[in-house]
């Protein structure tokens, strides 16, 4: 009875919380994310019962353990296919809602990750065809195999997306430090005496800009080195590890260039400090 | 009282020599017979007197140098001629005996005792905050604290701001600062790494 109750408030709990995050859900993202969580969660829940499944049968190896265990390995290894396309399209939505990323990589890289979901979902399908156990065994080793190569399926749009971020933020820094000049332009140029800046004043701002430049210019430079280690990714070998520790070291790239764009950012507030006041 | 005042006079030294022996027994056993004081009294006037009255007093002294219970290390035992028993047995007084003869009646007072004492407690506090909240939303308190805490207080040597100039209300100016502060603030909070996007963890080892 206890345990009736308790299991009924999880599930209840559980129901709660994903509603809400079905109300918070706003993008094609949110709504795809909501998914993948939901088929970790049943896969979960499934896994468990085929570990249990699986140790009855080793240990006792009745007929009815061993149809236990067959049924429990085929309904987790479908739910693990389920997760595994829904973690897809989780990606292929996140990029989707990236403005750094270009179309035409946006579209590569969507390809690859459809590609992957169908070959996942035929996988699935053809479970249930399988007569014995060790059918099931085989099929499971066919779908590891597969998923091993994938590292650059997964951490090719997973380093694009926040370089993508990365590069948004540079292009909207340099147009704001292009305006920022220009603005201090006309200042420099004004012959109205109470439009005029002392030169004192010009000079600080002008050390001002040359920083902004300065941290623009080298943030420009490693983010290009960024690209090119992205561009390595498919090219590199397919495991999941070494795509993954290229990915580190975009990330590690990215960082810096972040820290100096948020140099350069604090600049250029310290040019419409200086110009704001006298 | 020429004696009187001879013992007077010479209660230092015997306050000295007292305290020297007490540290010493500290380290040996509690003597079974009464430990001769070592004082010695120059004074010859009015020996008889003095060794009539020396224990008296020599205990009035010690009453007077005992030390405190938290000083650690300094015995408070003072000599005493030697008991009849061991100084272990029991002492069978009447409230020692009735002590003895019901051990649970006591205990349950006690608990009664210390869980009166909480709830009193509890009570007392939460009497407190009621009379201050009350005070507060009579306004008779402040209701940032008792003392008015909460008030700022102006720091000394406060920088002061440089005056506008005439671009302080330039409307390019204004809209490029508000660009720069919101990209600034979208730079601060940004997380890089997708991490809600890591590849799961799926049990990839079936085997039978």
């Amino acid at each position: 009875m206890v345990r009736r109750t308790v299991s009924f408030i999880a599930v209840l709990l559980v129901l709660v919380f994903f509603s809400t995050q079905i109300v918070k859900a706003e993008t094609e993202h949110d709504l795809a994310f909501i998914d993948y969580k939901l088929a970790l969660e049943s896969y979960s829940k499934l896994h468990d019962d085929y570990v249990l499944a699986r140790t009855n049968y080793l240990r006792f190896d009745t007929l009815t353990s061993r149809n236990n265990a067959k049924e429990a390995t085929l309904a987790m290894l479908q739910s693990r296919d389920d997760a595994l396309i829904a973690y897809f399209n989780a990606i292929d939505t996140r990029t989707q809602e990236v403005d750094g990323v270009d179309q035409s990589t946006k579209d590569r890289l969507s390809g690859q990750l459809k590609d992957e979901a169908a070959w996942y979902a035929d996988h699935r399908d053809r479970l249930v065809a399988a007569g014995s156990i060790d059918d099931l065994v085989a099929d499971s080793d066919e779908a590891r195999k597969r998923y091993a190569t994938l590292g650059p399926v997964i951490y090719e749009p997973l380093s694009q997306i926040p370089y993508g971020r990365v590069l948004r933020f540079q292009e909207r820094l340099n147009e704001n430090f292009l305006a920022l000049k220009e603005k201090v332009n006309r200042i420099r140029a004004e012959e109205r005496p109470e439009y005029q800046f002392t030169t004192r004043k010009l000079e600080s701002i002008d050390r001002w800009i040359f920083e902004t430049e300065d941290r623009l210019e080298r943030s420009n430079e490693k983010l290009s080195v960024a690209y090119e280690s992205i561009e390595k990714i498919p090219s590199s070998a397919k495991s999941i590890s070494s795509s993954q520790s290229r990915n580190n070291q975009v990330l590690e790239s990215l960082k810096e260039i972040l820290q100096d764009q948020k140099d350069a950012s604090l600049r250029m507030r310290e040019i419409v400090r200086e110009i704001k006041t006298e | 009282m020429t004696e009187l005042s001879d013992l007077l006079q010479e209660s230092k030294p015997i306050d000295e020599a007292e305290s020297v022996d007490f540290s010493a027994e500290n380290t040996t056993a509690i003597p079974s017979t009464p430990k001769p004081s070592t004082t010695t009294v120059s004074s010859s006037s009015g020996i008889v007197g003095l060794l009539v009255s020396l224990p008296a007093k020599v205990m009035d002294i010690v009453q007077k140098i005992k030390p405190k219970p938290s000083e650690k290390g300094v015995s408070t035992q003072t000599p005493k001629p030697a008991p009849s028993e061991p100084l272990s047995a029991p002492v069978n007084t009447p409230a020692v005996m009735l002590s003895q003869m019901g051990s649970s009646k006591p205990t349950r007072k006690k608990a009664l005792l210390i869980g009166a004492s909480i709830i009193l407690f509890f009570g007392v506090i939460y009497l407190g905050s009621e009379v201050v909240k009350t005070l507060r939303t009579n306004g008779i308190l402040p209701s940032d604290g008792l003392f008015g805490g909460g008030e700022p207080t102006p720091t000394l040597g406060e920088i002061q701001p440089a005056p506008p100039s005439i671009y302080a209300v330039d409307e390019v100016v204004l809209q490029l600062e508000e660009d720069i502060n919101t990209l600034d603030g979208q730079l601060s909070s940004t997380v890089l790494k997708e991490n809600t996007l890591d590849p799961p963890k799926l049990d990839y080892d079936i085997r039978f």
